[in-house]
C-alpha cells in the first residue's frame, strides 16, 4: 500500500507541475506565435484585490456600440475581428463562430459583459510594486490628436487567444 | 493492569491516532482508550503532540504567505522562465522533503505533514505566478478553483485534514469572487463542496473541516440563493420597502431559519448513527447559534417592524406560484423532515442503545419550527416582540438541556452565549434613552459582571458535569 501511496502522490505532484507548465505553455505558445498587433489604451478604475500592483487596462476595441451586439447574451463567447486601421487594430465584426479572415485581419475571442462590453482576459498589466503610477498617471492623458499616450502590444495567436507582450508610453516601450 | 507492558503502550500511543485516521475509532472512543491506559497524546520530549503540530503548521503558513509577496513584490528582478523554474523546483523540493520526513524516512512525520501542507500552498503561488508573469486577469477565479481541486487529491491520499480545509476555504472564495465578478448563481459549488469536498471531509473525521464547510454553504446561501429570490421576486413587491427593516432581509431572515433547521435536522440524524455521531454537536450547535442569530435579529421590534412584517406576510402568501422562495424553503423543509424521519426510525429500532432524552432533540427541532409559523400569524406588534423573545430564550434553553443530555460543551457553551447577547441587548434597548449615560454604563457594567459571573459558574459546573 506505502509503495502505491507513494506512486500516487508523487503522480498528482507532477500533474500539478504539469498544469502549472501547461498554463504558462500556453501562453508562450501565444507570444511566439501570434500576430503582434497594437490597440489603444483607455483608463478604467482597477477592482482586483487579490493581486499585488497592477494597472488595469481598458482598450478602445473593449467597447463595442453595434446592433450586432444585441445577439449576445452577457458572458457569451464572442469571435472580435480586429483589422489594422492605421496605426492601431480596431474592431471589423463580431460573429458567434470563428470568423473569415482577410488581408491585415486577426480575431480574439472574448466574453460579452455588461452594456456592449467585451473582456478578452488582456485587462491587466502587472508591474513591480509601487511602479503602476506612472502608467496610470499616462493613460489618464491623451495626445494633441486625441489618441491615448498608451498602448498595448499584444499576441494573437490563432486560435484567437491573447497575451500582452508589451506595454508603451508615447511609443516608447515600458521598462522598470 | 500491572502486567501491561511499557512497550505495549508505546504502540498504543502511536497506533490510536492512525485508527483515528483511518476511521476505526471515533474521537470518542479514543480518550476512553487513552484513559484507560493512562496514555496521553505528547510528543516524545513531553511536548504536546498538538503545539507540534500548530507550530508546524503555522510555519508552513508563513513561508507560504512570503513566498507569495516575494513574487508578487520582486519578480521584474528575475527573468521569467527562471522564476517560473524556480517556482516548480520549489514546489517539488518541498513535497518531496516532506514525504520522505513523513512516510519514507518517518523521523519527522509533523514537520513532514508541514511541509506537504505548504506544498499545497507553494501550488496556489504558482498558479499566481504564472497568471502575473503573463498578465492574465479575465476570470481569475478560476485560479482558486483549480487550486482548490488540485490539492484535494493530496488531501485525500495522505489523509491531511488541514488541505481539505484549505480546500474548502478557496472553494467558497472562488464561489464569492465568481458571484461578484460575473454576478450569477454558482450551481458548481454546492455540487463540488458537497460531492467532493464533504466526503473527503467525512473521510478525515475532521470537524474543522465541516465547519469550514458549512460556513461556506451559508456564505453560498447568502450571496447565491437569497440574493436570487429577491431579484426573482414579484415586480409588484419591488416597492414594499421600509426603514429600517426592509423586507428583503426579513426574507432572508427566514430562508436562513430554514437552512439552520436543516443542519439541526442533519445534526439529529447524525446523532442515531454510531459511526458518525460526534459530527452531530457541530450540526447542532452551528445550526442552533444560525436559527437564533436570526430570531434574535427579528427581535428588534421598531415603528416599521409591524409594516414591514405585514408585507413579507403578504408576499409569502400570495406569491407560492410566483417566487422561487417556497421553492426552497420548501426543499430544506422536505429534507429536514427526511433527516429526522430517518433518525427517528433508526432510534426506534434499537431503543435501548439512544438514551430517552435523545428524543430530545426532536422536541427542539418542533420548536425550531416554531419561527416560521410565528411570522406567518400576521398578529400585531407586541405579539411579534413577545413571540421573538421568548422563542430566543427557549432556544437558548433547550441548546443548554440539549448539550447537558447529549454530553456536548459545544451547545451547552451557545445556550449561554445566546442567553447573554440576548440580555445585554435587551438592557441596552430599555434603559438607553431614560438613564442618564454614565449611569447606565455602570449599572450595564455591574449587571453584566455579575451575570457573567454566575453564568460562568453554571457553565463550569455543567461542563464538569458532562465530562465526569
Amino acid at each position: 500500500m506505502k509503495t502505491n501511496q507513494k506512486k500516487l502522490f508523487y503522480i498528482i505532484v507532477a500533474l500539478q507541475l504539469a498544469f502549472l507548465l501547461v498554463m504558462a505553455g500556453s501562453k508562450t505558445f501565444t507570444l511566439v506565435t501570434g500576430t503582434k498587433i497594437l490597440l489603444e489604451v483607455i483608463p478604467v478604475d482597477p477592482r482586483d484585490l487579490f493581486r499585488g500592483n497592477y494597472v488595469a487596462l481598458g482598450y478602445k476595441i473593449s467597447e463595442y456600440n453595434s446592433p450586432d451586439m444585441e445577439k449576445f447574451k452577457i458572458g457569451s463567447t464572442i469571435y472580435v475581428k480586429l483589422k489594422k486601421t492605421g496605426k492601431y487594430w480596431e474592431i471589423a465584426g463580431v460573429s458567434k463562430s470563428k470568423p473569415e479572415l482577410g488581408k491585415d485581419e486577426v480575431y480574439i475571442v472574448g466574453e460579452t459583459g455588461c452594456c456592449n462590453s467585451i473582456i478578452y482576459g488582456i485587462e491587466a498589466y502587472f508591474v513591480p510594486e509601487g511602479k503602476g503610477d506612472r502608467i496610470q498617471r499616462s493613460m489618464a492623458q491623451r495626445n494633441i490628436n486625441n489618441t491615448s499616450r498608451v498602448s498595448a502590444e499584444v499576441a494573437v495567436d490563432r486560435f484567437g487567444n491573447a497575451v500582452i507582450s508589451k506595454l508603451y508610453i508615447d511609443d516608447k516601450p515600458v521598462e522598470f | 493492569m500491572s502486567n501491561i507492558s511499557k512497550n505495549f503502550l508505546r504502540v498504543l500511543n502511536t497506533e490510536i491516532p492512525l485508527w483515528k485516521e483511518e476511521g476505526i475509532i471515533t474521537q470518542e472512543q479514543a480518550d476512553k482508550i487513552r484513559e484507560r491506559y493512562r496514555v496521553y497524546e505528547t510528543a516524545e520530549k513531553g511536548i504536546p503532540a498538538k503545539l507540534v503540530k500548530a507550530l508546524a503548521m503555522i510555519g508552513a503558513l508563513l513561508i507560504g504567505a512570503g513566498v507569495i509577496l516575494f513574487f508578487a513584490a520582486n519578480w521584474e528582478a528575475i527573468p521569467k522562465y527562471i522564476r517560473l523554474i524556480i517556482v516548480l523546483g520549489l514546489i517539488f523540493g518541498v513535497y518531496h522533503r516532506g514525504y520522505y520526513l513523513k512516510y519514507t524516512k518517518g523521523n519527522y512525520p509533523k514537520i513532514g505533514s508541514a511541509l506537504i501542507f505548504l506544498g499545497s500552498l507553494l501550488f496556489g503561488a504558482g498558479i499566481w505566478l504564472v497568471a502575473q508573469t503573463f498578465h492574465i486577469q479575465s476570470r481569475y477565479h478560476t485560479g482558486f478553483l483549480i487550486w482548490a481541486i488540485g490539492i484535494l487529491p493530496i488531501s485525500y491520499l495522505l489523509n491531511m485534514a488541514s488541505i481539505t480545509v484549505v480546500s474548502s476555504a478557496l472553494l467558497t472564495i472562488w464561489m464569492t469572487t465568481k458571484t461578484i465578478e460575473a454576478d450569477t448563481i454558482s450551481y458548481l459549488y454546492p455540487i463540488l463542496m458537497l460531492g467532493l469536498i464533504l466526503p473527503v471531509c467525512y473521510k478525515q473525521r475532521s470537524l474543522h473541516c465541516l465547519i469550514t464547510i458549512i460556513a461556506g454553504i451559508l456564505i453560498w446561501y447568502g450571496i447565491d440563493i437569497c440574493k436570487y429570490i429577491i431579484e426573482n421576486l414579484p415586480d409588484r413587491y419591488r416597492y414594499l420597502y421600509s426603514y429600517p427593516y426592509n423586507y428583503e432581509s426579513i426574507l432572508c431572515y427566514i430562508l436562513y431559519i430554514s437552512f439552520a433547521f436543516l443542519l439541526y435536522a442533519v445534526g439529529v440524524m447524525h446523532s442515531a448513527t454510531k459511526r458518525f455521531r460526534d459530527f452531530s454537536v457541530i450540526y447542532h450547535t452551528l445550526g442552533i447559534l444560525i436559527y437564533s442569530g436570526c430570531i434574535y435579529l427579528l427581535c428588534f421590534i421598531g415603528e416599521d417592524f409591524e409594516r414591514t412584517i405585514l408585507s413579507v406576510c403578504k408576499i409569502l402568501t400570495t406569491s407560492f406560484n410566483e417566487s422561487p422562495f417556497w421553492g426552497v424553503w420548501s426543499i430544506n423543509a422536505l429534507l429536514s423532515v427526511l433527516f429526522i424521519f430517518i433518525a427517528y426510525s433508526i432510534m426506534r429500532r434499537n431503543p435501548q442503545e439512544y438514551p430517552v432524552l435523545i428524543k430530545g432533540e426532536i422536541v427542539v427541532a418542533i420548536l425550531l419550527l416554531l419561527a416560521p409559523v410565528v411570522i406567518l400569524l400576521q398578529l400585531d406588534k407586541t405579539f411579534y416582540a413577545i413571540g421573538f423573545n421568548l422563542l430566543l430564550l427557549l432556544t437558548a434553553l433547550s441548546s443548554v438541556v440539549l448539550g447537558y443530555y447529549k454530553k456536548q460543551v459545544a451547545l451547552v457553551n451557545a445556550g449561554f452565549l445566546i442567553f447573554i447577547v440576548h440580555f445585554v441587548t435587551r438592557y441596552v434597548d430599555m434603559f438607553y434613552d431614560f438613564m442618564p449615560r454614565s449611569l447606565f454604563f455602570i449599572i450595564a457594567g455591574i449587571i453584566v459582571i455579575g451575570i457573567a459571573t454566575i453564568m460562568e459558574k453554571k457553565r463550569k459546573q455543567l461542563i464538569t458535569a458532562i465530562k465526569k
